[in-house]
């Protein structure tokens, strides 16, 4: 059996990793909002230019594209590319942030019962070592 | 979705999900206000367009910000056509009626999100109410107990 030693120093390195796991955690949770604010702004787009590209007389509503300080022309089916594809790439990337989310859960809960048997561990052997238990009968 | 008896959970996991839930709240409560602004900014919008587009408007002159604090005159060259911002950097040029067209869709499109977001909302609270609800009764059996100790 490994000493009191050994086993809190493994209970401190788990402890570290679960932290870092949360905290990775909590940055994939962020960036997967942040791309569902931006698919859901290139839906808004795409619907809008769905719209002009169905009717008649879209020569009246001219498309623009900010880039930098000016706005250049924009031809219509190009900018239904664009965004297409821009949509494209959002899903593909959420899609990958999820099954990160999903990957990343599944190490927090291994290392939280890693940490719980270290923690039992190292109580049941304060109890013995020192004859006084580690939680107080009441 | 799994269904747990809410009086079958240790008090430990109950104000555990009534913490939860409360920042759950927050936030919603936050994306709802958000919401409102940004209707409130369309509606803004349209407002100036219907100003603007105006018959005899444009022949006024108007004073242009070039800072706070410094305004030079301006005259409304066109005020039928305007530049929509539709999102990521694209512009769209419409006329007075498809840009409050546009407007008003977006409106009601945040509308319906106010709405939903409004019945989670409501939904959450409830389940908060009831959380607290056994919490309380579970205070008081504890309470009870160490009378008869």
């Amino acid at each position: 059996m490994s000493g009191k030693k050994e086993l809190s120093l493994e209970l401190e390195k788990l402890s570290k990793k679960y932290t870092e796991l949360q905290t990775n955690i909590n940055e994939i949770y962020i960036a997967r909002q942040k791309l569902e604010t931006q698919y859901q702004e290139n839906k808004i787009v795409k619907e809008e230019l769905d719209a002009i590209k169905s009717k008649k007389d879209s020569e009246e509503e001219k498309i623009f594209k900010l880039v930098g300080p000016v706005l250049l022309p924009q031809d219509l089916t190009e900018s239904c590319l664009n965004v297409d594809k821009r949509i494209e790439f959002i899903l593909k990337e959420i899609e990958k942030a999820e099954k990160n989310l999903v990957n990343t859960e599944k190490s927090i809960e291994s290392t939280r019962d890693e940490l719980i048997g270290v923690r039992t561990k190292l109580q049941g052997l304060a109890g013995s070592n020192s004859g006084v238990p580690a939680v107080p009968a009441s | 979705m799994k269904k747990i008896d809410l009086t079958s959970l240790p008090p430990e996991n109950l104000i555990e999900l009534q913490k939860n839930l409360k920042s759950e709240l927050e936030h919603f409560n936050a994306s709802l206000q958000a919401l409102s602004t940004a209707s409130q900014k369309f509606k803004e919008c349209i407002n100036n367009i219907q100003q603007l587009s105006n018959v005899g408007f444009a022949d006024k002159g108007i004073l242009v910000p070039l800072s706070p604090s410094l305004y030079i005159p301006g005259k409304v060259k066109d005020g039928q056509r305007f530049m929509v911002d539709i999102g990521t950097g694209y512009y769209i040029e419409k006329n007075a009626e498809q840009s409050v067209e546009f407007y008003n869709k977006r409106i009601s499109k945040l509308k319906e999100n106010s709405e939903q977001l409004n019945k989670t909302i409501q939904e959450k609270y409830d389940l908060l109410n009831k959380v607290q609800q056994v919490l309380n009764i579970r205070v008081q059996e504890l309470q009870q107990q160490q009378l008869h100790l």
